[in-house]
């Protein structure tokens, strides 16, 4: 499903630039101007912003490689700006759903990510196909094992015993985000930790938990 | 002669005897008397040489008891030299193993001790983390049953805090 998303997304692209065959020629400002009559999606406007036409098409062809082969250079820009878009900026969102979005029918889900992804855009629609029909967690390994493909830190994993609420969630993809762009920390919920957070990083554990400090404890 | 026949005495008679007496004489010595001497000579020419030879081996015999005597007295010195080392060795070996023994001995009972000791840690241990244990999980048990869930989402934004102040 995410190629279907990468592949709108270069769809959206080729046809921006088919409308403006010019675009790679003129100046940042000329760019600017294009792209602000455009309807494309923030990070694909940026994107275009800073990529070069001969960057803009080996992003092309390595992009066509990984459809058809799903190995990916760690160069490419574009599949870099898809990544970052689907860990982050969707992530953040899907962060929000409410804690029985996977229990409800798919019409109430279509509805809730309606009110969620915003804009009535081929994009738009294509998430909320992509969110409604899967499972979250489905969802969250695919798009955590695009984001490894540029990631630094590989694995990321915090457990508690509750589910986070979505401010500290933000809070901890934020700061995630700030070390590396495309680090996709995954939350696990653990009921044995009682309290606390326990923050594995590429295999580094941080136990804050309320169970190891109990096991911690000299009697 | 006149008086010879007075007394009764036959003058040819007495020549006739006496010429007898001389003839058995003579006979005796030369067929009794001298091979007798000779005999008796003989005899005692052989008892002397036995005497001496008897002297001569008693005087060997002597020596050789001498020389034995002295020999025994040596072989007796010898024995009793090398049984007197023989018990200072037996005696200092005896020392040595009874040095050894004490030795082991004080080893084995400090090893014992040791064993003992380390008995009575570890059972203290096992029954201390057994306690340990126990504590823990009912603890853990208390703490789960009756933390709020205020609590619970405190302790998360806590744990962010202090991790982001660690890192």
């Amino acid at each position: 499903m995410i190629d279907k998303i990468i592949l709108l997304c270069l769809s959206l692209l080729l046809k921006f630039l088919d409308e403006n065959s010019d675009f790679f020629e003129g100046t940042k400002s000329d760019k600017k101007s294009f792209l602000s009559d455009s309807k494309l999606p923030t990070f694909l406007e940026m994107y275009l912003l800073e990529v070069k036409q001969d960057k803009f098409l080996s992003d092309l062809k390595d992009t066509t490689t990984y459809l058809n082969t799903g190995v990916v250079s760690s160069n490419n820009s574009f599949m870099k700006s898809v990544s970052l878009f689907l860990s982050y900026s969707l992530t953040i969102k899907i962060d929000s759903l409410p804690l029985n979005y996977d229990l409800e029918s798919l019409d109430n889900r279509r509805e809730i990510l309606e009110k969620l992804i915003s804009g009535k855009t081929d994009l738009g629609e294509i998430l909320v196909e992509y969110l409604s029909c899967s499972n979250l967690q489905v969802i969250s390994k695919q798009i955590q094992s695009l984001a490894n493909k540029f990631a630094d830190k590989k694995s990321v994993v915090v457990q508690s015993s509750n589910v986070l609420n979505y401010d500290l969630k933000q809070k901890v993809r934020e700061y995630f985000h700030k070390i590396d762009k495309f680090c996709y920390p995954v939350f696990s919920v653990q009921p044995k930790l009682i309290g606390g957070l326990r923050i594995i990083v590429d295999g580094k554990t941080i136990d804050s938990s309320y169970a190891n400090m109990i096991n911690n404890l000299k009697v | 002669m006149e008086g010879l026949a007075n007394l009764g005495i036959n003058t040819q008679s007495l020549i006739i005897y006496i010429v007898n007496f001389g003839i058995l004489v003579l006979v005796l010595n030369r067929y009794l008397f001298k091979p007798l001497a000779g005999f008796l000579d003989k005899r005692q020419n052989n008892i002397k040489q036995s005497l001496e030879e008897a002297n001569t081996i008693q005087v060997e015999f002597q020596k050789k008891l001498d020389e034995i005597q002295e020999e025994k007295v040596m072989v007796e010195k010898k024995l009793n030299q090398e049984l007197s080392n023989l018990r200072s060795f037996v005696e200092s070996k005896r020392a040595e193993m009874l040095k050894e023994i004490e030795q082991q001995r004080s080893e084995m009972i400090s090893k014992a001790q040791n064993e003992v000791d380390q008995m009575k840690l570890d059972a203290f241990e096992s029954s201390k983390d057994d306690l340990n244990k126990f504590i823990k999980v009912a603890l853990s048990k208390i703490v789960s049953e009756n933390i709020s869930e205020d609590a619970v989402n405190k302790s998360f934004e806590s744990s962010w805090s202090q991790f982001t102040k660690n890192s």
